[in-house]
């Protein structure tokens, strides 16, 4: 069901999943991505905290605890399994572009 | 330290028009304090720029607010299914939402689908008012207290501004609702709509609610202090005669009928009727009591004229007319006044000459006869006894 819901994730879910391959709440998600990628990809927190419902009512994440009034996630198994599907989309899109380079090079 | 005084219009339509003008301030170091009564924006100045963001229908609750805190957004006000978010002076958050497809997506469904929904059951609860209206009896409205009163001047001009601001909402909904989804599909943000627009709509939409509050605060101060119009006089119990027999009425001694008894008169006056006199008089009969009863307004303009009597006809032909004797069935009679009606009996007599509109009760006598014609012409014209 989570698959179908989710078949491509956007670069701001594929960032927020990668954020919870290890526990963390919203906020530390918000600064671990910008600080991944340079500033690059910047998740808002109005925009965060909507992903973070959808991927834990799909069963991607779930709530490990609370503290200080912060909410703690973590990756589930479904969660992983989407995350490494995505890797795989995207090295084999990387891969291809790869080819196509190596090819015009040799022409 | 220093502050500014600004208008929040804004409807939730228009929240990306409002966070526009909020950044504009925000540029020049106000930071907003808060908004007062639903409109008036209260700014201090900062030493630093801030910036602001406007979020529609944030009703996530504490966890949402604290994960904007911490990400440097501090909620300072909340109107109209709107909250403001303001930055601390000379940081730049990263924007509450970074997404124009999910943003779009939860405005269509949080906002959007929720306005039309009310607008639609805002339709029916007026035409179900104005069936109720239309359908009620004696406790109805009473149309002739609407030309008494000048708090009830506001009531056409409410209805005008209301009528006009539904008529705007509607299509406007649907043009905003068409222009969102159309954004979020292409996942883009849905273009800013225009300060004038999105300031004047503001202002119309909160017009109704402020003349409705006018009208309630102009009606309680015209009940409780007599002021501002509709203010009442009447004669002292043991009034002498003459007094009564001064004032354009039609009185027993006018029909050779011997006054005796309770009798009683007051005057009104409006800005649609600038006078108006109440006369009753109980004349003990052979048979029976009989009522001497005068209601004479002389109105501003005859148009108001025709619509004072429309209204008497209404109210009593549904019992509201003040009148002691209940329901009265007015029918047009030919008496060669500008307008005349008058009970089947002819005990009861309507009229109208120019300006002035009567309402006469002659006891038993009939009021059609043309014997009475010159009191009636003395009544209408407001002309001495002979």
């Amino acid at each position: 069901m989570a698959r179908r819901k989710l078949d491509t994730l956007t670069e701001p879910m594929y960032y927020v999943l990668l954020a919870l391959r290890t526990e963390r709440h919203g906020y530390g998600v918000m600064q671990y991505i910008q600080a991944l990628t340079d500033g690059r990809v910047n998740v808002g927190a109005g925009t965060l905290y909507a992903l973070l419902d959808r991927f834990e009512r799909s069963g991607l994440i779930c709530r490990t605890r609370a503290e200080e009034g912060r909410k703690y996630y973590r990756l589930t198994a479904p969660g992983e399994e989407i995350l490494a599907q995505e890797y795989a989309r995207i090295r084999r899109q990387a891969e291809d572009m790869d080819r196509v380079l190596r090819e015009e090079e040799g022409q | 330290m220093s502050g500014a005084w600004g208008l929040f219009p804004y409807e939730t339509i228009d929240y990306k028009a409002a966070q526009a003008w909020l950044e504009k301030r925000g540029a020049a170091g106000l930071r907003l304090n808060g908004i007062y009564l639903r409109t008036l924006a209260r700014f201090r100045r900062e030493d630093a720029p801030v910036h602001y963001f406007v979020d529609v229908d944030c009703g996530e609750g504490e966890d949402y607010l604290r994960l904007c805190a911490d990400a440097g957004w501090e909620p300072v006000a909340d109107v109209r299914g709107m909250t403001v978010f303001v930055s601390r002076p000379g940081e730049r958050p990263v924007p509450i939402q970074t997404d124009p497809a999910m943003e779009g997506r939860r405005f269509l469904r949080r906002y959007l689908l929720k306005n039309v929904l009310l607008t639609l059951g805002l339709l029916l609860a007026v035409a179900a008012l104005a069936a109720g209206l239309a359908l009620l009896g004696p406790g109805g409205t009473n149309w002739t207290e609407l030309f008494l009163m000048n708090s009830n001047l506001l009531l056409p001009v409410w209805l005008l501004v209301a009528v006009a601001a539904l008529a705007w909402d509607i299509p406007a909904t649907i043009l905003c609702w068409r222009r969102v989804r159309r954004a979020a599909a292409a996942g883009e943000e849905a273009p800013v709509p225009g300060a004038f627009r999105s300031r004047l709509r503001g202002i119309l939409g909160l017009l109704p609610q402020v003349l409705w509050l006018l009208y309630l605060l102009a009606t309680l101060v015209e009940l409780l202090l007599g002021l501002g119009g509709g203010r009442q006089t009447e004669l002292p119990e043991g009034a002498p005669r003459a007094v009564y027999q001064s004032c354009p009425i039609l009185m027993p001694e006018d029909m050779g009928v011997e006054p005796e008894g309770w009798v009683h008169l007051r005057r009104n006056r409006s800005f649609l009727v600038p006078e108006l006199i109440q006369y009753t008089e109980l004349v003990r009969g052979e048979e029976q009591t009989q009522i001497f009863e005068t209601d004479r307004y002389r109105c501003r303009w005859e148009w108001t004229a025709r619509l004072l009597l429309q209204a008497l006809r209404a109210d009593s032909a549904a019992g509201r007319s003040g009148t002691l004797a209940g329901k009265l069935e007015f029918v047009p009679v030919d008496m060669e006044f500008d307008e005349a009606y008058a009970t089947e009996e002819g005990h009861y007599l309507l009229l109208r000459q120019g300006a002035v509109v009567v309402l006469l009760h002659g006891g038993d006598t009939q009021l059609t006869d043309p014997g009475v014609r010159t009191q009636l012409e003395r009544v209408l014209t407001g002309g001495n006894r002979g």
